[in-house]
């Protein structure tokens, strides 16, 4: 006979799956409300609806952005514990790379995905296999620092290759279009939409298959991890190698609509930072939510206070998030 | 034959030898007890069995293969699987995607993965729990769960660090009657670190005891137990047996 151990010892389950959901739906549901509370703020101040329509749409579409950059950094967050400071810079080298596809080899932007992506995740892996693997039982400040050289040498790489001078990629037949009453440019439409899919490509890899269940289960325990037989090491690299690749989708698709320029890493930096925090650290479903919150709050907050920076309410948004509810919106790593 | 042996194992952190040339074999089928007072180097001999850290010299060898020093992913993929006295769940997987992440390192694919680890969630008494968060389960079912990830890698030495620790004394007996069961079985190799004296007396069919990082005695459970060198040593100073 073959013996089982019983199960009788302790509480069913499911009886504390409930709380955590309303929770959950609290949170989202209390975020909504600020933000509806916001657009009708913003509606009244504006006066107009068709403004405040163009303020709603433009800020999902940016807000799609922005969820795409943090995607990397929440995940090199996730499971490495490292907050990866030059995520900026690989946005901007990614940029440029679009730009030697472009202007030099005649492609399409879009088309510089296929080769924008890969060579920054290889770039991702290298960066992770030879600087950060060897240091990653050392003090967490280590790893920041090696991540903020890393900007820095980028940065600087980049302004000694290409010089300070802005550049930018057209692209073509990029026109405006009415979306629900709104005009935008067909440029920050397939940004909005390339970024969906790349996001749900990352969580589908994550969700469905065996490498993506490996990652999560050393972003989980990676002492557990280990001793499933998980090599923690090669998916560090895997990891920071999909991070950067996530930076650099987000370079070739928000190309054709951001000024080039060797320190135009330091404004996406700055704004995944705000997502990501936003989201919970580590949290790649958080990182799109957060994404949408700071794109809309930036419009309508535009709208509000006109004369103002849109970054204000940003960080006035991130401030009191952070008093309220330091774990994020949603909380815990994913 | 020989599933486990470790030869002349030392260890030393900066000075402090942890373990000094420590001899442990298991043949195919057996369970070896270790025994010995907290800091006698019983967690250290199996880190450096299971490739938490390298010794600092000596041979590990696994079905006659010299495994000394490989990382521990590669020897849990050979089958050397190990349970800590600290449990270490995914915490934000459930307990059935716990236990299938296990049942594929060992190379199940598809279907397999799904039948195995529902196999090893059902005999650890966790299949109700199956699809429960596994950072949401109470410590005592952390610790079938531990067992259920180790069953599905299919082992070819189970190494065991304290596996009744936290338990209440009702939940030691089906933990006993499962690991029992799995030798006669299944015939699993086993080495298990235990201070419950009752359970080293039930499951061993021999028992080394250690003191300062070497081995005090060896022999079968009742030999050792009443061996004068381990009862001052150990026994005397015991306070947890059941």
């Amino acid at each position: 006979m073959t013996t089982t151990l019983p199960a009788t010892d302790t509480s069913p389950p499911g009886a504390r799956t409930a709380p955590r959901l309303s929770e959950k739906s609290r949170v989202l549901l209390v975020t909504g409300a600020v933000l509806l509370v916001v657009a009708v703020v913003a509606g009244l101040r504006a006066g107009s609806g068709a403004v405040l329509t163009q303020a709603l749409v433009t800020g999902v579409l940016t807000g799609g952005i922005y969820s795409l950059v943090a995607m990397g950094l929440t995940l090199i967050y996730g499971v490495l514990h490292i907050i990866n400071f030059a995520n900026g810079s690989l946005v901007a080298l990614a940029l440029y790379l679009t730009l030697i596809c472009v202007q030099d080899l005649g492609m399409h932007p879009y088309v510089a995905l296929v080769v924008v992506m890969p060579a920054m995740f290889a770039l991702g892996a290298l960066l992770q296999a030879t600087l950060l693997n060897p240091v990653m039982k050392a003090p967490i400040q280590i790893q920041l620092l090696i991540t903020i050289g890393l900007a820095l040498a980028i940065e600087n790489g980049l302004l000694l290759a290409f010089g300070p001078n802005p550049r930018s990629v057209a692209l073509p037949g990029n026109t405006g279009v009415q979306v629900l009453g709104a005009t935008v440019e067909l440029s920050r439409i397939w940004a909005f939409a390339g970024a969906l899919v790349i996001v749900a490509l990352l969580a589908l890899l994550l969700q469905r298959t065996r490498v993506g269940t490996e990652i999560r289960a050393v972003a989980a325990n990676p002492e557990g991890a280990r001793l499933v037989g998980i090599d923690i090491r090669w998916i560090y690299v895997l990891t920071f190698g999909l991070g950067a690749m996530a930076a650099g989708a987000a370079g070739v698709l928000v190309s054709p609509f951001t000024t080039i320029e060797p320190t135009t890493g330091a404004v996406f930096n700055l704004t995944a930072f705000v997502v990501v925090v936003l989201g919970g650290m580590g949290n790649v479903p958080g990182a799109l939510v957060g994404g949408l919150v700071v794109g809309l709050t930036e419009q309508l907050a535009g709208l509000i206070l006109p004369t103002q920076s849109p970054l204000l309410a940003v960080f006035v948004v991130f401030l009191v998030v952070l008093f309220v509810r330091p774990r994020g919106v949603f909380g815990r790593s994913a | 034959m020989t599933v486990l042996e470790a030869t002349a194992v030392t260890k030393s952190f900066r000075g402090l030898q942890a373990l000094r040339g420590v001899d442990i074999s298991v043949e195919e089928g057996q369970i070896l007890g270790i025994i010995g007072a907290n800091g006698a180097g019983k967690t250290t001999l199996f880190n450096c069995i299971t490739g938490a850290f390298a010794p600092t010299s000596g041979r590990v060898t696994l079905d006659g293969e010299d495994v000394t020093g490989l990382p521990a992913h590669q020897l849990a993929r050979r089958g050397m699987v190990r349970t800590f006295q600290l449990m270490r769940p995914f915490a934000t997987m459930s307990v059935l995607e716990n236990v299938e992440i296990a049942a594929m390192s060992r190379g199940a694919r598809g279907a397999d993965v799904r039948r195995e680890a529902a196999r090893a969630v059902e005999r650890t008494g966790l299949a109700e729990w199956a699809g429960r968060r596994s950072g949401s389960l109470p410590a005592g079912m952390q610790k079938r769960l531990e067992l259920a990830r180790a069953l599905a890698m299919r082992p070819r030495v189970l190494l065991l660090d304290e596996v009744l620790a936290g338990l209440v004394p009702a939940e030691r007996a089906p933990v006993l009657d499962l690991l029992e069961d799995l030798r006669r079985q299944e015939g699993t190799t086993m080495v298990f670190i235990e201070h419950i004296m009752a359970a080293v007396r039930r499951l061993s069919d021999h028992v080394v005891m250690m003191d300062q990082g070497a081995v005090l005695a060896r022999g079968d459970a009742e030999s050792v137990l009443s061996d004068p060198k381990v009862v001052e040593a150990y026994l005397g100073k015991e306070t947890r047996s059941a």
